[in-house]
């Protein structure tokens, strides 16, 4: 039988680590919305404690078994860190420390001291630290798949009660929903998620999993059920590539290529998204305070147009842009070059460096004196106007006003 | 240790319970009291202001009465029946810094949360609901501002997002926790005008409020607290210089200067 | 912090209990079994693994102590000593280690013990020239499946324990040579055994790459789902690789080892038999460990015998 186009195993792990990613990002995002990232991390610490006390209980080493055990011992954990919280008034970063240093210590301890000590079969406990995805079976990518299913599902129903308290928790329960209730659920669930990771990408990296895609993307959108769905399709297609890329070539171990192409989906993300993206708010900035510093040289050169012999040099101009601030002898320059180019300004001819004013220009900077006059006395008979109103770029005051519905 | 009102009090039917009824409300955080042994009732619809310096533990009594935090003694009963009764029908307009108004949603997506408890458990919100909540921005004046994202809207517009939550629930009784902090006098007029319409409509509204001169202007009843009740009442009786030196102590000249100018303006409801 | 009178007390308290701590801390770790060399008596030799520990019985019999610090099924790659290990080991007159990396954890340990006390390496002491190199300069340290050339380190361990035990010196150089001579003809059955595998399917795949040794003294290609060492994780890569191998060279059986996970062996049989090709689990072999008591494996020659026993099983068999 020839080879076929995807191999077997890795059609298998594909189909369960994908599931796996895409349910971890969506529980992931309600995490991070509630501002409980950190959370995911103290579960997926304790849950090598889980691993290795269910195999030395049951003997057994079957997946199942061994994440149903990881999964108390992750409740546990959690369990613990709100006992921590409520009785012994210690922090929440403290108290996420806390349960992380002693359950991940103990649980490394047993973990490798299980087979030290001479267990049978008691070799592979440790492939829980970074995930084992070349040793999952067709049973094992079934049960991630279902558990993943279920998750997101729930994650369905439950969204408005879920949305409710993660925006305003004191309205939520003057409203007589069960805060507490719904929050013990969604850590619950992020507890679920962190336990389906672990054959994934290990109990070290599934923190990432569970982060990194809600975060990314947050960057490409305003709503929260496009965010939850995009932090899906995140985690789905940072797992498939992790998994494609660790199918072709030897000793690539998978989990961590995984992480990393969630990693590389947040940096493009972070840099190239509309609005909320790095670039974008550079160049939003960028251009703001151009229009700004153009602004200051129309009117310069408007100013210099009516004194004298109506003619200015590019250094007055300057100047006037430049004022004390830092950087502003180029902001100046560039503020001349873009008069030059738009025709605001023409040079004079005669071999002087002089320059006046065009037609075009003047009435922009007219234009621009008559908006500040009307801004200026809309600030002064009405702040709270102007406030929801104004904006750097001086939009034309007759039309802003009337849209806002200030006052009633 | 309660302080009765001074003026002619409203003549209340013995034979129905107070609308609210704070009773020997005393909250402690850990060992201190922050409020202390309060007592008063509301007996008819009206606007009323919870008056008091900062740290009085005003916001602390309104949580109370929400039972947001537990209290040490006493109870706030609505009607005679305790809060989880009658749920449905109080509105709850909290503090602006509670929020992180940078969360993805906008508007809209906000005053229907207000229609949710109505809902229930899984049901979505419907065309009716989302028609309430129109009903609710148009009142506030944000109806075209419906699709924005609540963290691009000025202080007092987020305040309103909040106050067209809250009348989305349809309550009979609305406690609001410093709605006019850090809003604009134009924003302050307009939720103002909103509130005497719900009075209007008969629904009792209680306002934490930190502001003197509004207060006297706007409130039909205020009860003045600092830790405890010192006085409450009609607002032009219980704005007087010796009460408010009571619970102002230290400002003496300017309540003296306020002192006059609200006995000079009186109340006409 | 800020040393309140009023707190005195509690402050003492404090101060007492972490006092105690600290003196319970020390006491512990004081007891625990270093009762010293034994003087005048047997030789105590501590092994590192069960298969060097074999060899010692062997040439010293009853006269020595033997004393194994891995317990059978125990994975020495990964293997960190505790501190009564090195309490063992530091109350030894002898230390027989496997050499050559095997103990990979145990390494500081041993060059540590050596300055005090003579430590053979069995491994170190064969002919470089008869290793197989692994990636990186190093040696694949699995040398016991070559019966032949362990039977050169039997020697290195006679001399030691006659030098530790002069008077017995002569017994131990005989138990030796018997043992090389044992060693020998178990050479011979062995390569017969495999020998009368058919060419095709003289293929051996395992977990992990233990077997190069065995495959170059025996005449049969081995391949490893894991490396060399234990301690290097498979990736999804390797397991189609391995997959496409079963697959076109129609492997009967593939076999899983005592000390190793067996959890890779499961995938790939799994990916072989969704190819349509059924790949038996031939048994378990005995690779970086002796077997326990009563497992008939406890001997370096039933071990191997067993393991041969199971290959030939496993790939003649099927059909």
């Amino acid at each position: 039988m020839t080879a076929p186009v995807i191999a077997y195993n890795t059609f298998v792990v594909a189909v369960g680590v994908a599931a796996v990613g895409f349910a971890a990002g969506v529980v992931g995002s309600l995490c991070v919305l509630r501002k409980r990232a950190l959370v995911g991390d103290a579960a997926a610490h304790a849950t090598l404690v889980g691993v290795a006390c269910g195999f030395l209980v049951t003997g057994r080493r079957d997946l199942a078994t061994l994440l149903a055990a990881a999964l108390v011992s992750a409740v546990a954990g959690l369990g613990a860190m709100v006992l921590l919280r409520r009785f012994t008034r210690t922090r929440d970063d403290a108290a996420i420390a806390i349960v992380i240093g002693v359950s991940f210590g103990l649980g490394i301890t047993l973990v490798s001291g299980i087979p030290a000590w001479g267990y049978a079969d008691s070799a592979g406990l440790e492939q829980f630290l970074l995930g084992h995805t070349a040793a999952l079976t067709a049973a094992d990518a079934t049960l991630l798949a279902s558990v993943a299913c279920v998750a997101a599902i729930v994650v369905a129903i439950g969204l408005k009660e879920a949305t409710l308290v993660a925006f305003d928790a004191a309205f939520a329960a003057a409203s007589g929903w069960p805060v507490a209730v719904i929050d013990y659920l969604l850590v619950a669930l992020v507890a679920v998620m962190v336990v389906a990771g672990l054959p994934a990408v290990g109990a070290v990296l599934v923190t990432a999993l569970v982060v990194i895609p809600p975060v990314a993307a947050r960057f490409w959108t305003d709503r929260v059920g496009t965010m939850l769905l995009l932090a899906g399709v995140i985690g789905l297609v940072a797992a498939l590539v992790g998994v494609a890329v660790s199918a072709m070539r030897p000793g690539l171990a998978t989990g961590p290529l995984v992480v990393l192409a969630a990693a590389a989906i947040f940096g493009v993300s972070f840099l190239i998204a509309p609005e909320r993206g790095w670039i974008a708010r550079r160049i939003r900035a960028r251009t703001l305070a151009d229009a700004w510093s153009r602004g200051l040289a129309l009117d310069a050169c408007l100013r210099a147009a009516g004194a004298g012999d109506g003619t200015f040099t590019p250094v007055d101009v300057e100047a006037a842009v430049a004022g004390d601030r830092q950087g502003g002898r180029r902001a100046g320059a560039e503020a001349f070059a873009a008069l030059v180019r738009t025709a605001a300004v023409a040079p004079v001819a005669g071999g002087r460096d002089a320059w006046r004013l065009t037609a075009a220009g003047r009435a922009l900077a007219e234009e621009r004196r008559r908006r500040l006059d009307a801004w200026a006395r809309v600030i002064e008979h009405d702040p709270d106007d102007a406030r929801e109103a104004l904006t750097i770029d001086l939009p034309a005051p007759g039309a802003v006003l009337g849209r806002t519905g200030a006052g009633s | 240790m309660n302080a009765a009102a001074s003026g002619p009090s409203p003549a209340s039917s013995s034979a129905r319970p107070p609308l609210v009824d704070f009773h020997d409300v005393t909250v402690a955080y850990g060992r201190r009291p922050v409020v202390w042994n309060v007592d008063f009732e509301i007996d008819e619809p009206c606007l009323f202001g919870i008056i008091g310096p900062n740290g009085a533990g005003k916001s602390t009594l309104l949580k109370a009465a929400l039972g947001l935090v537990p209290t040490v003694g006493g109870s706030v009963r609505f009607g005679g029946r305790p809060l989880r009764e009658v749920r449905s029908r109080v509105g709850y307009v909290p503090q602006r810094e509670t929020v992180d108004w940078d969360f993805p949603v906008n508007v809209m997506d906000v005053v229907l949360m207000g229609t949710y408890a109505r809902l229930g458990w899984f049901r979505r919100p419907g065309a009716r609901e989302r028609e309430l909540a129109r009903a609710s921005l148009d009142r506030v004046g944000l109806a075209d501002l419906a699709d924005r994202q609540i963290g691009r809207l000025s202080g007092g517009q987020q305040q309103r997002v909040f106050l067209a939550r809250a009348l989305a629930q349809e309550a009979d009784i609305y406690f609001l926790d410093e709605p006019m902090a850090g809003v604009d006098m134009r924003s302050q007029e307009g939720i103002f005008r909103v509130l005497a319409d719900l009075r209007a409509a008969g629904r009792l509204v209680i306002v934490v409020h930190h502001d003197l001169r509004t207060a006297a202007e706007w409130f039909d009843r205020v009860a003045l607290i600092d830790m405890r009740l010192v006085a409450t009442g009609p607002t032009a009786a219980v704005l007087t210089p010796e009460n408010l030196r009571r619970t102002y102590a230290g400002h003496i000249e300017v309540l003296e200067e306020l002192g006059r100018a609200v006995a000079a303006r009186g109340r006409t409801s | 912090m800020v040393f309140d009178p009023s707190k005195n007390g509690l402050w003492c308290v404090w101060a007492a209990g972490g006092i105690a701590c600290l003196a319970v801390a020390v006491a512990a770790s004081g007891c625990g079994g270093t009762a010293g060399p034994s003087g005048r008596g047997r030789p105590r030799v501590v092994a590192t693994t069960t298969v060097v520990a074999d060899l010692v019985k062997q040439v010293g019999g009853d006269r020595v102590d033997v004393d194994c610090l891995m317990a059978a099924g125990i994975d020495p790659h990964s293997y960190k000593p505790t501190p009564r290990d090195a309490d063992r080991l530091a109350g030894a007159d002898l230390v027989v280690a496997s050499g050559l990396h095997l103990e990979g954890k145990l390494a500081e340990l041993l060059e540590r013990l050596a300055r005090a006390r003579p430590v053979v390496m069995v491994g170190d002491s064969l002919p470089p020239d008869r290793l197989i190199t692994v990636g990186g300069g190093q040696h694949d340290p699995h040398v016991w499946f070559d019966a032949r050339l362990w039977s050169l380190g039997v020697a290195p361990v006679a001399e030691a324990l006659a030098r530790l035990d002069p008077p017995e010196a002569d017994e131990y150089r005989e138990r030796g040579r018997a043992y090389v001579a044992r060693l020998e003809a178990l050479d011979d059955r062995l390569g017969e055994r495999i020998a009368a595998i058919p060419a095709g399917r003289r293929v051996l795949v395992t977990a992990h790459d233990a077997f190069r040794y065995f495959g170059r003294a025996y005449g049969i290609e081995v391949v490893g789902v894991q490396g060399t060492s234990t301690e290097s994780e498979a990736g999804l890569g390797d397991i189609n690789r391995l997959v496409d191998l079963v697959v076109t060279r129609g492997i009967p059986a593939i076999f899983v080892e005592t000390s190793v996970s067996d959890r890779n062996v499961e995938a790939l049989r799994e990916g072989a038999r969704a190819r349509g090709h059924d790949v038996a689990l031939g048994g378990r072999l005995h690779s970086d460990s002796l077997g326990g008591a009563g497992s008939g494996a406890e001997t370096l020659e039933a071990a191997l015998e067993s393991n041969v026993a199971t290959i030939v099983d496993g790939l003649k068999g099927a059909p």
